[in-house]
């Protein structure tokens, strides 16, 4: 059977505020407006998990466990 | 077998036990990617590496442990897909927000730490949650997805790193057993216990395969959620019942069609297992069973090899597996080994609904 291959894409520490520039969301994140997309909690340097695009827009959600368990709801477009 | 083996001393020995290491990581690539995740990892005591060799660890140890663990798995499951997984760290200077949109893709945190068990829980869980069984999870219901996730999940923290289970379900489990969550318990419990019971699980997992097949691609429907909480306490209900004690064993859903025939009662017991394949030829057969799951105790194996020898020109053997489950006698667990043979009916078609829905 033929191997293929999944990729996590990651993004390290050092370099997490290079992306919240790249990706536009920094001033947003320094002034405590960025929020998880599901909880709506306040995103901050310990509980940044992951972002995704939905609907023409970069999304950020946090590391409660119920939010990264929407996350795979939404970037696969699963029955909700 | 005598001949590979004696092509193997001829050609590997003169080679010497850096052949042999080197052979092992060939065949074995994720061992490489555990063992440069421990390397790296050393490397972070000097200075002068600290920033590229925790960098590497990171990256290696989530990589490395998830192909280990899906390896495992596949011997399990050879039914699944067998992907690998690559961890890529993406370059912020060269990501632009437009191709960031449409590209589709997750990107996930990882912290720079001494401690990688966080990192690994939370890559674990994403990569279980967005890759197994994607085509059957998307017709599921929510909280059957959640506790498919959160149970393998922990299933690789435990062979991967069974420090942290704990820790994962304090976390991602624990905190969900408030009442409307409590579906979600009874399900992981549910997987346990059909686990435990061995076969079980594999028929449950080889159910959803099957099913994510028929229904991919085509409408959501209710149907199936219910279905499949069906198929759960069906599997359930046989995996704790006591030696001897009758429960049903055909279960005949829209999607899900398949019966379970146990063989080995010993005053049935014949060589060629006449008895089986009579009812399996008279009973099963006739009626609109796709798969059929032969389960009996590894001694009678020869027997069970003989009865899917005898039902071949209906079913072909799709795979076989020998594992040591827990059955109970009067309530009372005992562990014994155990045989399951897979037989898919010939020519059965994998797309569309099994029936016709009234």
């Amino acid at each position: 059977m033929a191997k293929q291959r999944d990729t996590i894409h990651a993004v390290y520490d050092e370099e997490l505020e290079s992306l919240l520039k790249s990706l536009g969301l920094f001033h947003d994140f320094t002034e405590g407006k960025l929020r998880c997309s599901i909880c709506h909690d306040v995103i901050t340097w310990d509980n940044l998990n992951a972002f995704y695009p939905d609907s023409g827009a970069v999304k950020v959600t946090c590391t409660r466990p119920e939010c990264m368990a929407e996350l795979a709801t939404k970037v696969n477009g699963w029955a909700p | 077998m005598a001949t590979l083996i004696q092509l193997l001393v001829e050609v590997v020995a003169p080679l010497g036990f850096v052949a042999l290491v080197l052979l092992y990581f060939l065949l074995n690539p994720e061992k490489v990617e555990i063992w440069a995740s421990i390397l790296w990892r050393l490397l972070a005591r000097f200075p002068v590496l600290v920033k590229k060799a925790k960098r590497r660890y990171v990256q290696y140890d989530l990589q490395g442990r998830i192909n280990d663990f899906t390896k495992v798995v596949l011997t399990e499951a050879p039914y699944l897909e067998h992907r690998r997984v690559d961890v890529e760290w993406v370059n912020p200077g060269e990501l632009r927000k437009p191709a960031f949109l449409a590209d589709g893709r997750v990107i996930l945190r990882l912290h720079a730490t001494d401690n990688n068990d966080e990192n690994f829980v939370r890559g674990s869980y994403l990569y279980i949650s967005t890759c197994l069984l994607h085509k059957a999870k998307r017709y599921i219901s929510k909280v059957q997805r959640e506790a498919i996730d959160l149970y393998v999940t922990g299933k690789l923290l435990e062979k991967e790193k069974s420090h942290i289970v704990n820790y994962f379900l304090d976390e991602y489990l624990h905190p969900r057993t408030t009442k409307e969550d409590s579906k979600l318990v009874e399900l992981f419990d549910a997987f346990g216990r059909l686990q435990m019971s061995g076969l079980f699980y594999e028929i449950f997992i080889q159910e959803l395969q099957f099913l994510g097949e028929k229904v991919f691609g085509g409408r959501k429907d209710p149907v199936i959620h219910e279905e499949v909480g069906n198929l759960i306490l069906f599997l359930d209900k046989i995996a704790n019942r006591n030696i001897g004690e009758e429960v049903p064993l055909e279960f005949t859903g829209t999607y899900c069609r398949f019966s379970i025939v146990m063989v080995g009662k010993s005053f049935n017991l014949t060589t060629g297992g006449e008895v089986w394949t009579r009812f399996i030829e008279t009973h099963v057969t006739p009626s609109q069973i796709e798969t059929l799951y032969l389960i009996g105790n590894w001694q009678v194996h020869d027997v069970m090899d003989a009865i899917s020898a005898s039902v071949a020109a209906t079913y072909e053997v799709m795979r076989t597996i020998k594992r040591q489950v827990q059955i109970f006698r009067d309530g009372d667990p005992m562990s014994v080994e155990n045989y399951l043979l897979v037989l898919r009916r010939q020519g059965i078609s994998v797309f569309g609904p099994s029936i016709q829905k009234r």
